[in-house]
């Protein structure tokens, strides 16, 4: 069978070409007309032509005879011969003009002297015979003629035909050949028309008679056309798919019948509508509106099922509109719409849903789901969310406003002024007294300073325990806070607390530290040691200064370093191990030994809590030396790669560089040993941290410069240190997705350690969106909260 | 070819005396309804004297007298000087019998390249040649040499053979030939015609007849004797009166020298 697209081509090449065809024919004929004509007309004058010199050749010829006879008989004498001859001429003439009466021809002759005798009579004027060409068909003055000399008595013949007579036959002749051409082309018009009637018109109205059975019945018999290969390949393509129509008719039923069994399936109210009309309906919507059976019964009362939604005054609900406008809000609203219905009295809400039917703008799939358990549920939520935050925000003792709520309210202060109330002894009142008791003078301290703060227009707090907190939010100068807050302090100091179970009355008195006009995020803080100043020294109310500041800090140092000695003591300075993962090969390859000091619990502090203090305190080394033991000995026997952090301090210590090659030598494996050496600061003597890496590389260890990118980065010395890898500071990475100069510097240093082989670590990776953008970049390892927080012990590999 | 017998019996009573028979072939170029006109006095006188019957073989070209005689199959043949010639360049055996006199008394006659009077301002290279035969003396062989003289070769020009010296003539005033070459004595019966001569040729031997190398020596010479016994302007005026142009003026023996000119002539002509 001829394919579909052969056909087409063969169809369109024909159709194309029919054309062109049809005009080149047309011209042919009318060409091949004209040629025919001409070459009859040629014919005919050469017909006229040899007709002509045929005729003025046997009128020569009977001229001929005459002489000959005279000739012979007369010739020798010459006597006889003048008037023999003389005899012989008018004989000669008589006898042509004999010949000529029954001829279509004209003739004069010529005598010497140029005396004419005419053989014929002349309608016409006579060409001159001295004009004409001898033995020459020629056209002149309205005849063919033709001229020829008798010797013998030197006479010019001229004959002559009129030209009409030939262009008469000549017209006659084009009048037949054109009416023959005409008859000819009538026929082939006819005939190509029987053609056409019977190879194209009958077999496609019969194909078209076919088509429209099948538009209305798939099952009509094949289609049979033999007219031509084309035909027959067109019916066999088009029972071909006509087949085709009938499974996929079939399959489409049983399609319809599943989207049907599924439409019915749902629990929702499924409808197709134009908004002011309903054209279909599953049957979750019949058990909804269940008053009406079919879409014709409800459509008996309703034009939409907009004219249930009942008015709502909320922007996310719609109403009964007239047009179908209630349809393009659902269609258009990027928040689902919700329409309320009531029924038997309850009220259902519904989320509505429109998508456009394909190819029928006009018409919109409505999913109705009922949501009224949702909106209960949601409604008892956010209730519950308010009272959640609420609690969240208040102190459950006292019901005043919490730390919580303090800190957010100084958040977003500019300027605040904060006074810490704290009674005193309440520890021993409580355990005098009993909890129940101190928990009772708690809520009422707390009332009693809530309703003065009401008055004052001060915010009151409850922080933890028995302190409190006063919050100007405003710029006010200091004296005002100072005798507000005296007045709020001395007011609480006046009032009465009692003990119910014993009728005492419970003594009470305050101590406060205040801090005035300074950032919300100091005041916290500022307020903390003015309170605590004032409490060693005994005084009612202390404002804050510098001086407390610094003497709280090195409080602070002094508790930490002895923390550290203590950590030391008890062997509680651990390293913690963070993977660092190959982007490439997506696996963890290496880890970094993390310092950390466990607490009396065994959790984990940070270093940033300790290591200053440790420099401070002169315990770094030992933190540094702690750490290369540990980290050396947990890794042993580990398959992995693992880098040890080392400032430039550590490299100028003696001891510590011995046991750094120490240890290299005792573990073996120095290629999986990586040194990071810290960038953050100004590494002043890179010839100290050259030798360092000349030495340690000895051992096949690796050199890593961390921070990288943090401030005091040198390209230059970089590039002379032989480094294996560069360790791109957190802060760049952090900010990598929002802040276009990170972005900038991480892509410059990658691209300046790639030039020089060194590979590259990205830090502080602690989102997908940040790995794949430094991934993008090319970086080819990953470290952070992303991959895996520091461990006390190694993850696996993958 | 066409092969005419005519048997002519010129007295009954003599030929049951004497029953020899001599097979005669006539000139080529005359037209066979006149041969016997032209034949009947001579052959008459003949029969009467030598007691023989002629028996005339008509052909329409010297080529076939040639080669009739070569083989015995004509007794006697009138010859034109160049046929003779022919005769003789083939070394066919044959006896020259006796050569005629024109009126002048002479044994000699002459060609003319003559043209038409509608021709004469034509110049003769553009000029179609009408001849006679091709063994004719004034054909070709005449003609060329004439034409030679002008500059002219017959070869190159368009020519055509009009079979005798009356029908070049009249091919010359039908328009058919602008030039042709006959005998003079003929141009000069048909000069009034308006024709030209341009150029005639020397003397060349009279027209004679030949016997056959089988034809009896005695007879042969009975022939030449009776024949020279004539006196056209003697005793034998009234005889030879009525005779043909070609025997009326009597004749005499072949002068062989003059036909050796001839032969001369043909050597040095290329015919086509």
């Amino acid at each position: 069978m001829i394919s579909l697209n052969t056909l087409g081509r063969r169809i369109s090449i024909r159709s194309k070409l029919a054309y062109p065809v049809f005009l080149i024919c047309v011209v042919c004929v009318l060409l091949g007309t004209r040629v025919i004509e001409n070459n009859l007309n040629k014919r005919i004058y050469t017909q006229q032509e040899e007709e002509m010199v045929l005729f003025s050749n046997h009128l020569l010829y009977t001229l001929k005879a005459d002489f000959e006879t005279l000739f012979f008989n007369f010739g020798k004498n010459a006597h006889y011969f003048q008037s023999a001859n003389t005899a012989a001429q008018e004989e000669s003439i008589n006898r042509l003009r004999n010949l000529l009466q029954s001829s279509a021809y004209q003739a004069y002759i010529v005598l010497p002297h140029e005396q004419e005798i005419y053989l014929t009579s002349f309608e016409k004027p006579l060409p001159l015979a001295s004009r004409l060409r001898p033995k020459t068909f020629q056209k002149v003055n309205g005849y063919f003629a033709y001229k020829d000399y008798f010797y013998p008595w030197d006479w010019e013949l001229v004959l002559l035909k009129e030209s009409s007579v030939v262009q008469q036959i000549i017209a006659n002749n084009s009048l037949l050949v054109s009416a023959t051409i005409s008859v000819l082309m009538v026929v082939i018009i006819i005939f190509l028309l029987l053609i056409m009637r019977i190879v194209i018109q009958k077999p496609f109205a019969r194909l078209f008679a076919h088509l429209e059975q099948l538009g209305t019945n798939l099952n009509t018999p094949a289609l049979e056309l033999s007219t031509s290969k084309e035909t027959f390949a067109l019916s066999q393509h088009i029972n071909a798919m006509s087949q085709t129509l009938r499974e996929k008719n079939v399959t489409l039923l049983h399609q319809k019948q599943r989207y049907h069994d599924i439409l019915n399936a749902q629990p929702s109210l499924v409808f197709v509508t134009s908004g002011t009309d309903i054209r279909y309906a599953n049957a979750t919507f019949f058990d909804f509106f269940d008053t009406y059976a079919t879409l014709e019964e409800f459509k008996k009362e309703h034009r939409c099922v907009c004219d249930f939604f009942e008015p709502v005054m909320q922007n996310d609900f719609v109403h009964k509109t007239e047009n179908g406008e209630w349809l393009t809000l659902v269609q258009h609203s990027a928040i689902p719409k919700k329409a309320m219905i009531i029924k038997n009295g309850h009220e259902h809400i519904f989320t509505l849903l429109a998508n456009s039917l394909r190819g029928a703008q006009e018409e919109c799939v409505v999913t109705m789901t009922d949501i009224t358990p949702l909106e209960h549920y949601k409604r008892l939520l956010e209730k519950g969310k308010e009272e959640l935050s609420r609690q969240l925000h208040t102190d459950k003792l006292t019901q005043l406003p919490n730390r919580l709520s303090l800190t957010t309210a100084l958040s977003i202060a500019r300027t605040a002024s904060l006074a810490l109330f704290n009674i005193n002894d309440f520890k021993e009142i409580n355990d005098f007294y009993g909890v129940k008791t101190g928990d009772k003078l708690l809520r009422e301290y707390g009332e009693r300073l809530g309703k003065l703060g009401k008055e004052k227009n001060v915010g009151v707090f409850k922080l933890s325990a028995d302190e409190y907190a006063l919050f100007f939010p405003h710029f006010l100068d200091e004296a005002s806070i100072i005798e507000t807050t005296m007045f709020f302090l001395e007011t609480m100091n006046q009032e009465l607390f009692f003990d119910l179970s014993t009728i005492r009355r419970i003594s009470v008195s305050t101590s406060a530290g205040l801090t005035v006009n300074t950032s919300g995020e100091k005041a916290l803080v500022e307020a903390d040691i003015a309170l605590k100043t004032a409490k060693k020294k005994q005084k009612p109310l202390l404002t804050f200064d510098e001086s407390q500041e610094t003497q709280a800090r090195f409080a602070t140092n002094i508790e930490w370093a002895n923390r550290l000695k203590e950590a030391f003591a008890q062997d509680k300075i651990v390293p913690y191990f963070q993977p660092i993962f190959n982007n490439a090969t997506g696996e963890i390859e290496k880890y970094e030994a993390l310092v950390r000091m466990l607490d009396a619990d065994n959790e984990p502090i940070a270093p940033c809590f300790f290591l200053d203090v440790a420099k401070k305190s002169h315990q770094y080394f030992q933190l540094t030396e702690t750490m290369i033991e540990k980290t050396f000995a947990f890794m042993q026997d580990k398959p992995y790669d693992f880098s040890i952090n080392l400032s430039e301090s550590d490299l100028m210590d003696y001891s510590i560089n011995s046991l750094i090659v120490e240890k290299l030598k005792k573990h073996g494996h120095g290629n999986r040993v990586v040194f990071e050496i810290v960038e953050t600061e100004r590494i002043d003597d890179y010839e100290l941290v050259a030798r360092f890496v000349q030495e340690v590389k000895h051992y096949g260890a690796k050199i890593a410069i961390d921070d990288f990118g943090s401030g005091f980065s040198n390209f230059q010395h970089v590039a002379k240190l032989n480094v294996d890898y560069i360790k791109i500071d957190g802060s760049l990475i952090q900010n990598i997705l929002f802040d276009a100069n990170s972005l900038a510097i991480v892509e410059s240093i990658h691209a300046f350690a790639s030039r020089l082989g060194i590979k590259t670590i990205a830090e502080y990776v602690e989102t997908l969106a940040v790995y794949e953008k430094i991934k993008a970049i090319g970086i080819h390892y990953t470290q952070g909260y992303f991959i895996a927080q520091p461990s006390p012990d190694l993850y696996s590999s993958s | 070819m066409r092969h005419i017998i005519l048997l002519f019996l010129c007295c009954s009573a003599l030929v049951f005396a004497n029953p020899h028979t001599l097979r005669f072939a006539p000139l080529p170029m005359l037209k066979s309804e006149i041969v016997l006109q032209q034949y009947v006095g001579i052959f008459s006188f003949l029969s009467q004297k030598l007691g023989v019957t002629f028996e005339i073989v008509y052909f329409t070209d010297y080529e076939k007298i040639l080669e009739a005689l070569a083989q015995n199959r004509v007794d006697i043949a009138h010859l034109g000087p160049l046929p003779y010639a022919r005769l003789l360049h083939n070394a066919i055996p044959v006896q020259p019998l006796v050569q005629f006199l024109n009126e002048d008394g002479k044994s000699t006659y002459t060609c003319s390249l003559i043209t038409a009077h509608h021709a004469r301002n034509l110049p003769l290279k553009q000029h179609t040649i009408a001849l006679t035969q091709p063994l004719s003396t004034c054909g070709f062989l005449s003609m060329s040499h004439l034409l030679k003289r002008e500059g002219i070769a017959l070869e190159e020009q368009p020519y055509f053979y009009a079979d005798t010296h009356t029908n070049v003539i009249l091919k010359l005033l039908l328009g058919e030939a602008h030039s042709g070459g006959v005998k003079s004595s003929v141009f000069s019966d048909y000069k009034h015609l308006g024709l030209i001569e341009r150029s005639r040729s020397t003397a060349l031997p009279g027209f004679l007849w030949v016997g056959s190398a089988k034809l009896p020596s005695a007879l042969a010479k009975e022939i030449q004797e009776a024949l020279f016994s004539l006196e056209p302007t003697g005793k034998d005026t009234d005889l030879m009166h009525s005779w043909a142009d070609a025997f009326k003026h009597g004749a005499i023996a072949p002068n062989l020298g003059e036909y050796e000119e001839v032969l001369n002539l043909y050597l040095n002509t290329v015919f086509p």
